[in-house]
């Protein structure tokens, strides 16, 4: 991937050619050929790009299962067959070809598992996005205070903020865009407490996180259970925002529904993902962020009041992350509920190190996230013969063998975690 | 905490008072007003996080307490608890003030319980939709919501138009599968009864195979996903057994597009939380009241000694039931005489709602 980095961000490892991609792709191949291929089933399998309502209706497309596994695993081998030819030329392969070869694999898989059933496209992705939001947010706010060198395991909390405030706020003024804005101020409020103590107080990050998480959930399970269980009416019923179609693009086949048939929320993440990308590498603010996360000591000598860069990176992270905890609610199923966001302030977390702190990789690794999810549900419902626990089972999977193959090794902003004493 | 014992004490003597008068000028006084006996006996109850005016498990066990204190004449006392740290507190606190039997309330209080029973042999404990860790002076309340379920089911797919009606749980657990096999065997019963092929998505008794979203978080995006994923295979009665996941559901259901409607599960949905009263067809209810009544009737009154053995709640003893019936497309009387009589034939043992 072309990115601008800062010098020292990549290890030599990672650099070198090495075997281990090629590896990889000859193991996948190998289950997609023998698996999907010969041993799968002869079963019919229609592929639903479009729905039946839509303006620009694809026919579905019928083939037997096995048949697509045999044909996808020709293809794969032939990849696989290419990327040893660059390893032995000393070439990396391409992000590019990684990725094609990630989509076909996909592809024989949902045909394996919806074998005598239909793949409804258009639903597995829209439900994978919806999905992804709360933890991609989590994990630009991740991002943002960790790129300024101040570790926050407090998105979880701000999550569960932001999906408090959202319905709260949103139910009691009748108007979402209210519960929006005090889900994004509740939750920047709560990284202010967070970017205080660990950088005017220097209280280590990690116990303050935690801490701020614990309260969190204490306060809004009590709230919960003394005033929104017993009003829910006035207090937790603020609906969601209207789904909104942008005209012609959301016309577009298969992608169009998925991407651009959606929510304000969704609709801001994918505003956001590039906007940081934009301002962490390519203006002088990003690069001063930078700095401070990877050397304050030196960022500080050519004027940078690290104090206030880490304070206000950290704070604006928060708003994300609220914005995030709102996509949970107003964005999603309207009500709140108990500890709601369920770990995935935490998820968010681990997406912000595979992702090697770079909105654009951490956006993906989060999609991964929420594919993983309607994976899960879409192959249950579908194929109900295959075990639940082995379709749960495979992103994960997947995602190790990305963090081992494709990822190389990471690193952290070099001072990420580390307290500044001004000497 | 609050002990209301004094009250409930003023309360009785006043209404003993007023029986006195009552009976002095009235010439054949009404049976109900005569006086309750006060009977030497202390029954005690401790909440979990919700409150005792919860509309749900907490408020039903203490209309049992209030109940028995009315009905029986026995002596009442109780503990509210804000967090998990109270409950031990609030148990010791019960076995100080010397209870003759402590109800502690919910599934959260379960280890809490187990520890004070066995801490203290000579007390005696009731658990509400918990386990005994083998203590025999513990009692559990348990539930057959398999039955009401059944009705629930057989609702479901005669108010169904597709014929296509989903279930889905919180995790796959034997206290949620009884729930989804009782529904599951329901519709199918009435798909016999009409010659229809009725269709439920999202749990097979036969291969134990169904959807459920791998744990108890309320509303998530996951449940939502599943619902949606239901309503696409063309159900349109959605049966979520996994506490609060009605906002979830009927947020799909509006999503989706369809005229479909969701039942509830512990609680009357449409009276607990009104904002969901437009979506719901029925609830299939937990009744702790009656429970918790006959269990001190039981003892205080008829003499009998406290024992461990679990008490189940059915069709029967009122335990569970079905809440009344709201948005049905069809002929309202006739399904509830239907009901009925399948309640008659559950409680006969003439219907197996598990098979």
């Amino acid at each position: 991937m072309k990115t601008e980095v800062t010098p020292g961000m990549f290890s030599q490892a990672e650099i070198a050619v090495s075997k281990k991609t090629p590896i990889v792709m000859a193991g996948f191949t190998a289950i997609v050929l023998v698996f999907f291929g010969i041993l799968g089933t002869g079963d019919v399998v229609v592929w639903q790009f479009t729905k039946p309502d839509d303006t620009f209706a694809l026919p579905d497309f019928t083939v037997a299962s096995n048949t697509i596994g045999l044909i996808i695993g020709v293809v794969l081998a032939a990849i696989t067959a290419y990327a040893f030819v660059l390893v032995s030329q000393k070439k990396h392969p391409a992000l590019w070809l990684s990725l094609v070869f990630g989509l076909l694999a996909v592809i024989a898989l949902l045909s394996w598992l919806a074998a005598g059933n239909k793949v409804q496209f258009a639903f597995i992705l829209s439900n994978a996005i919806v999905l992804a939001i709360p933890i991609a947010l989590g994990a630009m706010a991740g991002i943002m205070s960790e790129r300024v060198g101040v570790v926050n395991i407090a998105i979880e909390g701000q999550l569960l903020t932001g999906a408090f405030l959202a319905a709260v706020v949103g139910s009691l003024t009748d108007n979402l865009w209210v519960g929006l804005l005090a889900a994004m101020v509740g939750a920047a409020l709560l990284s202010m407490v967070l970017a205080t103590f660990s950088i005017k107080f220097l209280v280590d990050q990690i116990i303050v996180g935690v801490v701020l998480n614990v309260l969190v959930l204490g306060v809004t399970n009590f709230l919960y259970s003394q005033w929104l269980a017993n009003d829910g009416k006035n207090a937790n019923f603020p609906g969601t925002f209207p789904i909104i179609e942008i005209p012609v693009l959301s016309e577009i086949p298969i992608l169009g529904p998925a991407l651009f048939e959606n929510r304000i929320t969704t609709y801001l993440a994918f505003l956001i993902i590039p906007a940081l990308w934009f301002f962490l590498f390519k203006t002088k603010l990003g690069l001063r962020a930078r700095a401070v996360g990877e050397h304050p000591l030196a960022a500080d000598t050519v004027g940078i009041n690290v104090a206030r860069t880490r304070f206000w990176w950290v704070t604006i992270g928060g708003m994300v992350a609220g914005l995030g905890g709102a996509a949970l609610t107003i964005g999603s199923v309207g009500a709140f509920g108990r500890d709601m966001s369920g770990g995935q302030g935490f998820i968010a977390l681990a997406v912000v190190i595979l992702g090697r702190w770079h909105p654009f990789s951490a956006g993906a690794a989060a999609l991964l996230f929420g594919f993983a999810i309607i994976l899960r549900i879409w192959a249950n419902q579908v194929s109900p013969g295959i075990p639940t626990d082995f379709i749960t089972m495979v992103p994960y999977v997947v995602t190790l063998i990305a963090v081992v193959g494709f990822v190389g090794r990471v690193r952290a902003p070099a001072a990420d975690g580390q307290p500044y004493i001004k000497g | 905490m609050k002990t209301s014992t004094k009250r409930a004490l003023s309360g009785l003597a006043m209404t003993g008072a007023a029986a006195l008068v009552l009976a002095g000028c009235a010439a054949a006084p009404a049976p109900e007003e005569t006086e309750v006996p006060e009977v030497d006996y202390l029954a005690c109850a401790v909440s979990d996080e919700g409150s005792w005016n919860d509309k749900s498990f907490n408020q039903s066990v203490y209309e049992g307490l209030e109940k028995a204190n009315a009905e029986l004449g026995v002596q009442i006392s109780d503990a509210e608890s804000a967090s998990p740290d109270d409950f031990a507190p609030n148990l010791q606190a019960m076995i100080d003030a010397s209870c003759d039997v402590t109800i502690a309330v919910g599934f959260n209080l379960v280890a809490a319980v187990n520890e004070a029973a066995a801490a203290n042999p000579e007390a005696n404990f009731v658990t509400v939709d918990g386990w005994s860790e083998g203590n025999a002076n513990l009692k559990p309340i348990n539930y057959a919501m398999n039955q009401s379920s059944y009705l629930a089911g057989y609702l479901a797919a005669a108010h169904s138009t597709t014929k296509v009606v989903g279930t889905y749980g919180g995790m796959q657990i034997p206290a949620v599968t009884d729930f989804m096999t009782g529904f599951y065997y329901g519709a199918m019963a009435w798909g016999a009864d009409n010659g229809t092929d009725v269709t439920v998505v999202g749990w097979d008794p036969a291969t134990e195979k169904g959807d459920f979203i791998g744990d108890f978080t309320p509303n998530s995006g996951t449940s939502k996903s599943i619902a949606a994923g239901q309503l696409a295979a063309d159900a349109d009665v959605i049966f979520p057994v996994g506490g609060d996941q009605f906002g979830a559901v009927s947020e799909a259901i509006t999503e989706a597009g369809v005229a479909a409607v969701m039942i509830g599960v512990d609680k009357d949905i449409s009276v607990t939380s009104p904002e969901y009263s437009q979506w719901m067809l029925t609830s299939v209810e937990k009744r702790m009241t009656n429970a918790v009544f006959d269990i001190i009737k039981d003892i205080a009154i008829d003499g009998n000694a406290f024992n461990g053995d679990t008490y189940l709640g059915t069709l029967e003893n009122g335990g569970t039931a079905l809440s009344p019936i709201t948005n049905f497309s069809g002929d309202q009387a006739a399904i509830e005489a239907k009901l009925q009589e399948l309640t008659d034939g559950i409680i006969a043992g003439d219907i197996n709602p598990l098979g």
